[in-house]
């Protein structure tokens, strides 16, 4: 198995309690934002998962039918479905690859695009502080503490990497930009001396 | 809003280092207004410490001013920084000039004794390290503290004074994350409790969470986010505090 699943974070949402289309899709985009996936996304997955028999219907639900006035379909893990589940959660994790758009843009940059680069390096090293600046979470503390639900200590713990991703980003812009500006100078001081 | 209790206005710092010139702080403008926990992030050798150092008057800009409560430092005496820095403004760092072997108690109520004398001193300075959750620490000596306790203490020595302002030099560096999150929390309550201005320097972005204020000292600039966005703001359920 390659890569970050969503069939399984599907699923494990399941597991921890059954629930339909739009109330998982909820849940995912509060806890799992990074992830992306839409309403109609996770409703093919729930087809995949209930046709490889990981999911079952556990009845209908006629209050608060869908908007086009079905009736919300409820679905639970099957036992094969938890057993999926645990097997995964004990799988070894994959690191993520980064595919970073200033990185590329270093790699194949002319001599004559490093004053524009230094500009975007900045703006990106801006960005990051105002992202930083917009997140804003209780102590960290409360995350040991077991009256804390576990989904919100976890959510938690994921921001904690998100931040500390923005701190090696920001290092590494202020690293590059220094190279940069001193690389610049010493080019146009070179040329000087040349003409 | 109130004016500012600190306020850096455009101020510039060099550092000669044989014929070449280190520019520390490049035009850096920054308020810190009473009740209010400012945070800036820089990486080791950013200016970090220069920037407290310029706020506790113990340095000049070259260019550009730093006022307390409304007066240029420039203009005060040594005598009158002196007072400032006795009266008004707590410093907190780790490496404090504390004895090894002076019991905690004594090292903080020791300011205050000549005001107090030894009861009133120790009184408020065992209220002052309650204040940090180091009561238990009192009778320990600096040198068996921890790096995280060491901190505490000597939140507590600067808090014993009541200071207007204080000024926390990287005070979760090396330390683990609840020691973090517990010493970062504690200068935010220190601002909004007491209504301390706290301008705080910190090398890893965690910390800054806990600020009102965050800024980043970059090559020698101050950074400010460049918006506030509003939509991203967490709040979880059952938490003990939400910023």
């Amino acid at each position: 198995m390659a890569g970050l699943s969503t069939r399984h974070v599907v699923l494990g949402l399941l597991v921890e309690r059954p629930g339909y289309g739009y109330d998982l899709q909820r849940r995912i985009d509060a806890r799992l934002g990074f992830l992306g996936l839409s309403e109609s996304a996770v409703y093919k997955i729930l087809e995949r998962l209930e046709a490889d028999g990981w999911i079952e219907e556990a009845g209908q639900r006629r209050i608060g039918a869908t908007r086009r006035g079905a009736p919300r379909v409820m679905y639970r893990a099957t036992p094969l479905g938890r057993e999926c589940f645990n097997a995964w959660m004990a799988t070894p994790c994959e690191r993520a690859v980064v595919r970073d758009e200033l990185q590329a843009k270093l790699n194949v940059a002319k001599p004559g695009d490093l004053p524009e680069l230094l500009r975007i390096a900045e703006v990106l090293g801006r960005e990051s502080l105002t992202e930083l600046a917009a997140m804003r979470r209780p102590v960290l503390e409360c995350a040991v503490e077991p009256d804390l639900p576990w989904c919100d200590a976890a959510t938690m713990m994921v921001e904690d990497f998100r931040l500390r991703s923005l701190q090696t980003l920001v290092d590494w812009l202020d690293a590059i930009c220094e190279l940069m500006e001193e690389r610049i100078r010493r080019t146009s001081a070179a040329q000087r001396r040349a003409a | 809003m109130a004016a500012p209790l600190l306020r850096f206005d455009a101020v510039s710092r060099s550092y000669w280092r044989g014929p070449r010139e280190l520019r520390i702080l490049r035009d850096v403008s920054l308020d810190v207004h009473a009740g209010e926990l400012v945070a800036v992030y820089g990486q080791r050798g950013s200016g970090k410490t220069t920037l407290l150092r310029l706020a506790a008057g113990f340095e000049q800009p070259d260019s550009g001013s730093v006022s307390f409560a409304g007066i240029d430092l420039a203009r005060r005496s040594r005598r009158q920084l002196a007072d400032m820095r006795r009266e008004d403004v707590g410093w907190v760092e780790r490496t404090g000039s504390q004895s090894a072997e002076l019991p905690v108690l004594p090292s903080v109520a020791l300011p205050l004794y000549r005001a107090h004398g030894p009861l009133g001193a120790q009184r408020r300075a065992m209220s002052a390290l309650a204040r940090v959750g180091a009561e238990e620490m009192a009778e320990l000596s600096w040198g068996s503290l921890s790096d995280a306790a060491r901190v505490l203490v000597a939140l507590a020595q600067a808090l014993v004074r009541e200071p207007r302002l204080l000024l926390v030099d990287d005070p979760t560096a090396g330390l683990g994350i609840l020691d973090r999150e517990r010493i970062a929390g504690l200068l935010r309550s220190a601002a909004e409790d007491s209504g301390l201005a706290v301008l705080m320097a910190v090398p890893e972005m965690p910390a800054m969470l806990h600020a009102h204020e965050v800024r980043m000292l970059s090559r020698g600039r101050l950074l400010a986010p460049s918006e506030q966005r509003t939509g991203t703001v967490i709040e979880f359920p059952g938490s003990k505090r939400s910023a």
